[in-house]
């Protein structure tokens, strides 16, 4: 049997039983190893590869972020906020869930933390207000993947360092297409508000905006630290995200919210949420090693060329391959695992590696809420109380314009890339 | 027994791990302010911010194991019974990889001696050990979880002859 | 029985047994170290009649230099080739080369790595009396190294007070910038780009490759012929691997390796020469150096340097050689 198939056979049947992915990940490499006759202890050096990068030191800070968000009471002020911005518009608890994980994108790095900062508190009320129980988890779901798509972003953390593309540009680069997803997600709930007659809010008074303005503002300087500060160049990713941690600890000691007693809990509760991905990423690298080893990307890249040779059509293909392993792995292991196969077809389609890196986020950011493996979607289907069957059938229209805003970046790269290409001028 | 032992590993891999990662954070702070304002070369600070967090996702990770976070594709949630059947293989299977980071990771550390770091100058062998350590706490955990589900999985059954 | 048909790969495999050997490199084409690899595998595999074939595996897609040296101690991978400040992770005395000005022109380096000399057999036995598994085939040579930054025009150690620089992580190279007045930054190469473009960093010192395919020009404009390092460049075999082949083709490994290396050396030379006639054309201001003036600062702490590494026979070999 041709290794490569062994290896993956060997990792669907464990994913299947219920063996827990990061796991799933190693002993599918393990047997492969045992199958090649190859020594255990290189598992071991690819584990400790897989996470021996300066830049994965980021992700603790991102991580630690979007911990502070949801202890601080910050949360609470970026609701209020986003009530008066946005709560007017009929469904208005709907538009409040996707502008409020919009500005939550921009101070956290993660999708999961958001859907399980903001579902417990909009899911119920929701359906309170009679919003379709699906819709609900769907909106809810859908608009937390926007946390890796508008910058920061631990995924593209982990394609920039891996990939060797520049975080900062990566970061700009989701701007343009994550403020696109939102207003169209924004526009599909004015639809379907229309069609079932949802609710909304009084408008809010000029001076309950003035307040909650005020109130925001300190937090909502946040994202103009982390993108400001890299994309000036004055920080390293890691840089900015750790000076993000202290002036948002700086923010909570001010607004006691968090008192240094606190402290050891939420570093020790990070720990162990970071290392989840980050274990998941180290396993990622022994099955990436493996099939560089094996030269599956030699073998894909001779098998697509052979479908196409046209650049536009080996995107295409990428992008529908993406969305198919997608569904199966967390967007950090299909970045670790299958890189070298795709930078490899980004060369032979001459794509700007920056275009490639995007795009591979944004199709992988909606995976998040796929099944069976899409982590949104089982964070938010959970709250909802509800199946996945049900909640999938009320995202299917969602990731639909999903997808079409990323065909569009396919098509158009200047869209998305003129915000680094102006503000980081290089290569 | 086992649990209480375990309470106890599960406490000094949270404590290590805080005082770890605190050390991460100022270190890291203190990079960008001394490169910045003093204009002092810290070499050594990427290097100590590399083994505490290497450090810290192997303690995180083994503490995960024992509180069944890492995640798990779920394909049919409300069958109760079956999954709990998996997951007992599931441990058993897992084992594997525990394995090889226990024995496998410990003679990686030893390779480790011979390998040093550029700026600190000490044998990788420090930042390897994390794994085969927390190997030996995942053995630990993963075997706790284990008897719990048999456990848990027999008086279900039981529930269930019960019931009839 | 020894084969001596040149083209006869199909015939005799039976009674030949077939070896398929992986070399791992960091570098992505084009590069010397590629042309040396190309080269390898392309004569290894013509003199054993195709009984030993050689993949290539660039750009680090088997892991950086550190985890390829472990998985050859491991006999998964059997050929690196990279650069010696990288390996001095298990060999601290590869740090030497790593000193600026230790060698007085290229000629002397050439003479310091060529496999019959001292300094060769020298880290030959080191390489095997640390147990590493792992055997020395050759050192070579990759190109030489120059100063770059966005400031002003450096000609003298004087030019470089203030200066922010980034270097790799090593504390010899910060000892000796520092001493030369400069102000040593650690940042990740990918970084530099963008660390200079907003002062985290003001130059670096690089290959005129790293320099170029970097598109570092558009940043840092000055570029100063200071030639303080040249390359040094190991290639090494597992010994698990080696220890595998028949005696002859061990042969064939050691004499190919050395006329690779040498193949790496001069194509090291020649892709200096193409660039730097290049540089011109980004509009880049070319600075000659006063070398004495950086040579007097420097001279003096190379041996307190090799005494750090506990290296100073190692020096007195390499300066006995001019
Ligand atoms: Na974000
Ligand atoms: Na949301």
């Amino acid at each position: 049997m041709n290794p490569l198939v062994l290896l993956l056979i060997v990792f669907f049947v464990l994913v299947f039983i219920r063996v827990p992915i990061a796991f799933a990940l190693g002993i599918s490499s393990i047997v492969t190893i045992i199958y090649l006759d190859l020594p255990f202890t290189s598992v071991i050096n690819q584990i400790y590869t897989g996470i021996d990068n300066f830049t994965l030191l980021a992700v603790p800070f991102f991580l630690l972020l979007g911990g502070l968000m949801n202890d601080g009471g910050i949360t609470e002020r970026l609701l209020q906020f986003s009530r008066v911005i946005v709560g007017h518009i009929r469904g208005g608890l709907a538009h409040i869930n996707v502008f409020v994980s919009m500005i939550m994108a921009g101070l956290s790095g993660s999708a999961a933390a958001d859907t399980a900062a903001i579902g417990p508190v909009l899911i119920p009320a929701m359906k309170k207000e009679k919003y379709d129980a699906g819709f609900s988890v769907a909106i809810t779901a859908c608009s937390s993947t926007l946390g890796v798509i508008i910058p920061p972003s631990i995924m593209m953390v982990v394609y920039g360092a891996m990939a060797q593309v520049s975080i900062g540009k990566l970061f700009l680069a989701g701007i343009v297409p994550g403020i696109l997803i939102a207003f169209g997600q924004m526009g599909y709930t004015y639809y379907m508000a229309r069609k079932y007659d949802y609710p909304s809010y009084p408008k809010a008074t000029v001076k309950e905006a003035t307040i909650s303005f005020g109130k925001a503002i300190p937090t909502l300087l946040l994202p103009i630290i982390i993108i400001g500060g890299i994309s000036a160049g004055m920080f390293t990713a890691t840089e900015a995200a750790a000076i993000a941690v202290f002036y948002a600890l700086v923010l909570m000691f001010f607004y006691r919210t968090l008192k240094v007693k606190d402290l050891p809990k939420l570093l020790k509760n990070t720990m162990v949420q970071y290392s989840l991905p980050m274990f998941a990423v180290a396993c990622a690298g022994i099955m990436g090693w493996l099939i560089g080893y094996l030269h599956a990307p030699e073998l894909v890249a001779n098998f697509i060329t052979s479908i196409t040779t046209s650049s536009t059509g080996i995107f295409l293909l990428i992008v529908l391959f993406l969305l198919i392993i997608g569904t199966f792995l967390s967007p950090l292991e299909a970045i670790i695992i299958f890189l070298p196969i795709l930078t490899k077809l980004g060369e032979i389609a001459a794509l700007d590696p920056v275009h490639l890196g995007i795009i591979t986020c944004l199709v992988l950011a909606c995976g998040m809420v796929t099944p069976p493996y899409g982590i949104c979607l089982l964070i938010a289907t959970q709250i909802g109380k509800i199946s996945t069957v049900r909640a999938f059938i009320s995202i299917v229209p969602i990731l639909t314009i999903t997808l079409g805003i990323i065909l569009i970046g396919v098509f158009f790269p200047d869209l998305f890339l003129f915000l680094p290409n102006l503000l980081m001028p290089d290569a | 027994m086992l649990e209480k032992i375990n309470n106890l590993v599960e406490k000094v891999c949270l404590t290590v791990g805080f005082l770890l990662l605190s050390l991460f954070i100022v270190v890291v702070l203190a990079k960008v302010v001394v490169r910045n304002y003093l204009h002092i070369p810290m070499m050594w600070a990427d290097e100590v911010a590399v083994i505490c967090f290497i450090w810290t996702v192997f303690l995180g990770a083994a503490v995960a194991v024992r509180h069944k976070m890492h995640y798990t594709v779920d394909l049919a949630p409300n069958k109760i019974k079956v999954n709990l059947s998996f997951d007992i293989l599931a441990h058993l299977i897992v084992l594997t990889l525990i394995y090889v980071m226990i024995v496998h990771g410990y003679s990686f550390m030893l390779m480790g001696f011979s390998r040093f770091s550029t700026a600190l100058t000490i044998p990788l062998a420090y930042t390897f050990a994390a794994i085969p350590v927390s190997g030996l706490f995942m053995l630990f955990f993963t075997v706790e979880q284990f008897v719990k589900d048999i456990k848990k999985l027999r008086s279900l059954t039981k529930k269930e002859v019960f019931e009839k | 029985q020894e084969k001596e048909s040149g083209e006869g790969e199909a015939t005799n495999t039976s009674t030949n047994e077939q070896f398929d050997l992986r070399l791992a490199t960091v570098v992505s084409p084009p590069h010397p170290w590629i042309d040396m690899a190309e080269y390898f595998a392309e004569e290894v595999e013509k003199r054993t009649d195709g009984n030993v074939k050689v993949s290539i595996h660039h750009s680090g897609s088997l892991g950086d230099d550190e985890t390829t040296i472990d998985e050859m101690r491991l006999g998964t991978v059997d050929f690196v080739i990279g650069g010696t400040q990288n390996a001095a992770s298990f060999i601290p005395r590869l740090q030497v080369f790593g000193l600026a000005y230790l060698f007085d022109d290229m000629n002397h380096f050439e003479k310091a790595i060529h496999h019959e000399s001292e300094i060769f057999s020298y880290f030959e036995n080191e390489f095997t009396e640390k147990n590493l598994d792992i055997k020395l085939l050759a050192l070579s040579g990759g190109g030489t190294r120059y100063l770059s930054n966005n400031k002003h025009e450096i000609a003298t150690p004087d030019d470089l007070k203030g200066i922010k620089l980034r270097l790799p992580g090593s504390p010899i190279e910060s000892d000796i910038w520092s001493e030369l007045g400069a102000l040593p930054s650690s940042l990740s190469w990918n970084e530099v780009y963008s660390g200079i473009q907003t002062g985290v960093v003001d130059g670096f010192e690089s290959t005129l490759s790293g320099y170029t395919g970097s598109k570092l020009y558009e940043v840092a404009p000055y570029v100063s012929l200071t030639e303080h390092l040249y390359m040094a460049t190991h290639f090494s075999v597992s010994e698990l691997t080696y220890n595998k082949l028949p005696t002859e083709y061990q042969e064939i490994i050691d004499e190919v390796a050395i006329e690779a290396a040498e193949i790496g050396t001069e194509k090291g030379k020649e892709f200096d020469e193409e660039m730097l006639a290049e540089l011109p054309e980004h509009n880049v201001t070319i600075t000659e150096i006063d070398r004495e003036e950086f040579v007097d600062i420097l001279a003096p702490l190379h041996d307190d340097l090799a005494e750090d590494l506990d290296a100073k026979e190692l020096l007195e070999l390499i300066r006995t050689l001019k």
